[in-house]
């Protein structure tokens, strides 16, 4: 690895600041268009124009496209954690040795996302969640982490400071439960982040067992004397308690869905078996903050809230709409089954209408429901959120299990009825949806999709492009390479649309290849046509997969530079393959391969996890330049060149890092070393 | 917030759930009954009155909790909440704590009647255990 003098790079001028409507770095990424510029998605690692920004433990990084460390800011995380009056997370020994309980189960805070704007980056830091109080009621709370949990803070962007950066900390803000999901949303020019808490059901239960009563008592009057603990102290108390927590410091209710269990809407006479144990499982709560104008550093957040049956879910944005998906398997009186359903709850945001901005974010209201025969939710609400789109007043989705297609009216108040949704019906006897891209205005137009689905008697995929107005399929066709694509991309290429599908070939084995086609969508009055592919494996045909066969933002493309990431018998690394014109003009049928990157620095060892800071894990960036910038899980980023040569490297490492843990935990340490 | 109307739990509900929960204490577990074989004659009596009081059981018990419930200043509202679904009432929420502790009031109402029925059962089971327990 190269060492790079860093006191003798001038820092780079930078270039514009970003325009709403500009993230020119993100083509591949899960951030669409939301009418009013691109929605981005929380992550621990984001960039804009200029920089590169990481979480690295409780440091906010940045470096540019040259690989020089331009910024490392420690977050403010003094007093988060539950127990933090029991052990100091932040300066560390003080309260930390060997006869404090509270030592061994806690880690410093961590970054556990950034959200850039225009001018800003929102970090987002939790206590360890270990320093939870999910299993520990002291404080006689009904909410686990009702406070200090997550912490808000804004910084400004790196600006030139003589030959370095800073990024000023311009405000804090500390909020309930623990960070979920978050958005930024530029048409309303807010940031929407999802926050979870669980409740604690043993003060509803545990005074009720035998064992609090005589053994000695007769049945009848073990009901007798539950019945009066439960109506005079039991039920009061948690009830007191859970509202007191609700309640926002000044006792008004936020915006909240009220409590319900969820039902099928073709299914009106049906109810669940365990209502109210289902509905009461979690409390999410969607803070929308507005971001701040250059003039003033002021944050106002407004919260929506709910108490959800599931703890599984989704969360999306598009235009003024904010939709939160989960799911639940309710109880089918007709049948006496539970039928897997997913319900969809969409919030919209008050426009006005004099400049067709969002003025009041506590004006976001809950807008309409839907519960929805259907089990798509993978638990990974990722490829939830790529089966989702919104176009105008059209929420579509995609079942995985059963294929289909539906477009939800998001006009009105009333919620969508089953039976009155528009759907389509793709493929036959057999066939699952695997992937699907939602057309937009840039490529194939928004009023249609491209859907892959795959059978599994005949091991072959087939594509079909519908018309999600007429609700019919233009066409289909079946692959003839046997790829099972599950993921599916447009790239914008200089001349011709190109739609991507990552997957693995069934041809060659179970988790043997990572499969890639690209198919030309430049004619609208023909179906797409496939022009390359290519099977990415290993010289042993070892285990191979990718992140980007599920998650589309794992894969990035810039120039006509793909770059896949790659995980080959445990060992992360990049495939770059050239999809630029010349490939393309050239009709070879195969998608070159030029270069392979391993993932640099030493491997990640279980222990060192706990133990000390890190970037977040393996990724790399396809440059302006054409370069490539490979991010390793540990401390390490490479450049390299046209041809795969390290051009450039930086190692993410302080001098406190080392004892880190050590320091900061006196006996704890080699505790965390087996933890 | 929707209908005004005092109403209590759905029995059905709790039916529903009491059977499955009957059901599954009478007939499984090893301490309970004879694993192989038919349960002997006399024994059809013992299962058939512990059912029954099973039974009337679960029914006293959600009978005495929304009964008084509807007694005390919090009357339950799951069955509304549940008649309400996918309406403008569920989506505007509540407008003040009383709304809100009426319907968290229920829905633990709910909670805890399954935890009494299901200790319940428990108890019922050690009551007939000997029996049982001894059977060839």
């Amino acid at each position: 690895m190269v060492p790079l003098n860093y006191s003798s790079v001038d820092p780079p001028k930078l270039k514009k600041q970003y325009q709403q409507e500009e993230f020119p770095n993100q083509k591949l990424a899960n951030n669409h268009n939301d009418g009013g510029g691109k929605v981005d998605e929380a992550d621990t690692i984001q960039r804009d124009e200029n920089f590169v920004y990481a979480a690295y433990g409780d440091y906010l990084v940045a470096w540019d496209q040259n690989g020089k460390l331009v910024t490392q800011v420690k977050i403010p995380s003094e007093g988060l954690g539950a127990n933090a009056d029991d052990a100091t997370t932040t300066n560390g020994a003080s309260n930390c040795d060997s006869n404090n309980f509270w030592c061994f189960f806690q880690l410093p805070a961590s970054i556990r996302a950034i959200l850039l704007t225009s001018e800003h980056a929102l970090v987002v830091v939790e206590s360890d969640e270990s320093s939870s109080n999910y299993y520990n009621d002291k404080e006689g709370n009904v909410l686990s982490d009702a406070d200090k949990s997550t912490r808000l803070c804004l910084y400004s962007k790196p600006t030139p400071d003589g030959a370095s950066y800073t990024m000023s900390l311009l405000n804090i803000k500390d909020i309930k439960g623990r960070y979920n999901d978050g958005l930024y949303m530029p048409h309303s020019n807010a940031i929407h982040l999802v926050t979870q808490q669980n409740i604690f059901f043993e003060s509803l239960s545990a005074p009720f067992s035998l064992d609090n009563f005589p053994k000695s008592i007769s049945y009848d009057d073990y009901q007798k004397e539950a019945t009066a603990l439960a109506l005079d102290k039991v039920i009061p108390k948690f009830v007191q308690s859970l509202a007191d927590e609700i309640l926002s410091e000044n006792g008004s209710t936020p915006n909240m869905i009220r409590i319900n269990s969820w039902r099928t809407a073709n299914n009106p006479n049906g109810t669940r078996g365990s209502a109210a144990s289902s509905a009461l499982n979690g409390y999410i709560q969607i803070h929308s903050i507005s971001v701040p104008t250059s003039k003033t550093t002021k944050m106002e957040i407004s919260r929506s809230a709910l108490l959800t049956p599931s703890r599984g879910h989704a969360f999306y944005g598009k235009g003024n709409f904010l939709v939160f998906v989960t799911h639940d398997d309710v109880w089918d009186a007709t049948t006496s089954r539970h039928v897997p359903t997913t319900c969809f709850l969409t919030l919209k945001t008050r426009i006005n209408s004099a400049n067709n901005k969002v003025d009041d974010l506590s004006k976001t209201k809950f807008h309409s429901i839907a519960a929805l025969p259907g089990y798509y939710m993978h638990y990974e609400s990722i490829i939830t959120k790529n089966r989702m789109d919104i176009q105008g007043n059209d929420l579509r989705y995609a079942v995985g299990g059963s294929v289909r297609i539906f477009s939800l009216e998001l006009q009105g108040d009333m919620t969508a009825d089953a039976d009155s949704i528009r759907r389509i019906e793709v493929g036959g006897p057999g066939e699952t949806i695997s992937s699907i891209h939602f057309g937009t205005q840039e490529d194939a137009g928004v009023h249609s999709a491209h859907v892959m689905t795959f059978d599994d008697d005949l091991q072959t995929c087939f594509l079909y492009v519908v018309d999600l107005v007429r609700l019919r399929a233009l066409s289909s066709q079946r692959l003839p390479d046997g790829g099972h694509f599950t993921s599916l991309q447009v790239l914008d290429n200089s001349n011709v649309t190109l739609l991507l599908g990552i997957g693995s070939n069934t041809s060659a084995g179970t988790n043997q290849d990572i499969f890639l086609a690209i198919f030309d969508l430049s004619s609208s009055s023909s179906p797409p046509r496939l022009l390359a592919s290519h099977s990415v494996q290993s010289s042993e045909r070892s285990w191979t997969t990718s992140l980007a066969q599920q998650d589309p933002m794992a894969a990035d493309y810039s120039n006509g530079k793909l770059a896949v990431p790659y995980s080959m018998s445990g060992i992360d690394g990049v495939v770059v393959l050239n999809v630029d014109d010349t490939v393309i003009m050239n009709n070879t049928g195969a998608i070159p391969e030029l270069y392979r990157v391993d993932s640099p620095g030493r491997l990640v060892v279980g222990s060192y996890y706990y133990c000390a800071r890190s970037l977040p894990g393996f990724r790399s960036f396809v440059q302006d330049d054409g370069t490539l910038m490979t991010i390793s899980a540990n401390s390490d980023v490479i450049g390299t060149d046209f041809f795969g040569q390290i051009i450039w490297s930086l190692n993410v490492t302080f001098p406190e890092d080392e004892p880190f843990c050590v320091a900061r935990t006196c006996e704890c340490s080699s505790n965390r070393a087996v933890l | 917030m929707g209908s005004k109307s005092k109403s209590k739990i759905k029995r059905q509900d709790v039916e529903q759930q009491q059977t499955e929960e009957t059901d599954a204490a009478l007939s499984g577990g090893t301490s309970i009954g004879p694993t192989d074989g038919a349960i002997p004659a006399k024994h059809h009596f013992i299962l058939i009155a512990a059912l029954v009081i099973a039974v009337s059981v679960v029914v006293g018990i959600t009978a005495a909790l929304t009964k008084d419930s509807t007694t005390t200043t919090k009357s339950c509202t799951l069955a509304d909440a549940e008649i309400s679904l996918f309406t403008k009432d569920i989506l505007q929420g509540y407008s003040s704590r009383e709304e809100l502790e009426l319907d968290l009031t229920c829905a633990a109402m709910h909670l805890v009647v399954n935890v009494i029925i299901s200790q319940t059962l428990e108890k019922l089971a050690v009551v007939f255990r000997p029996p049982f327990h001894n059977s060839p």
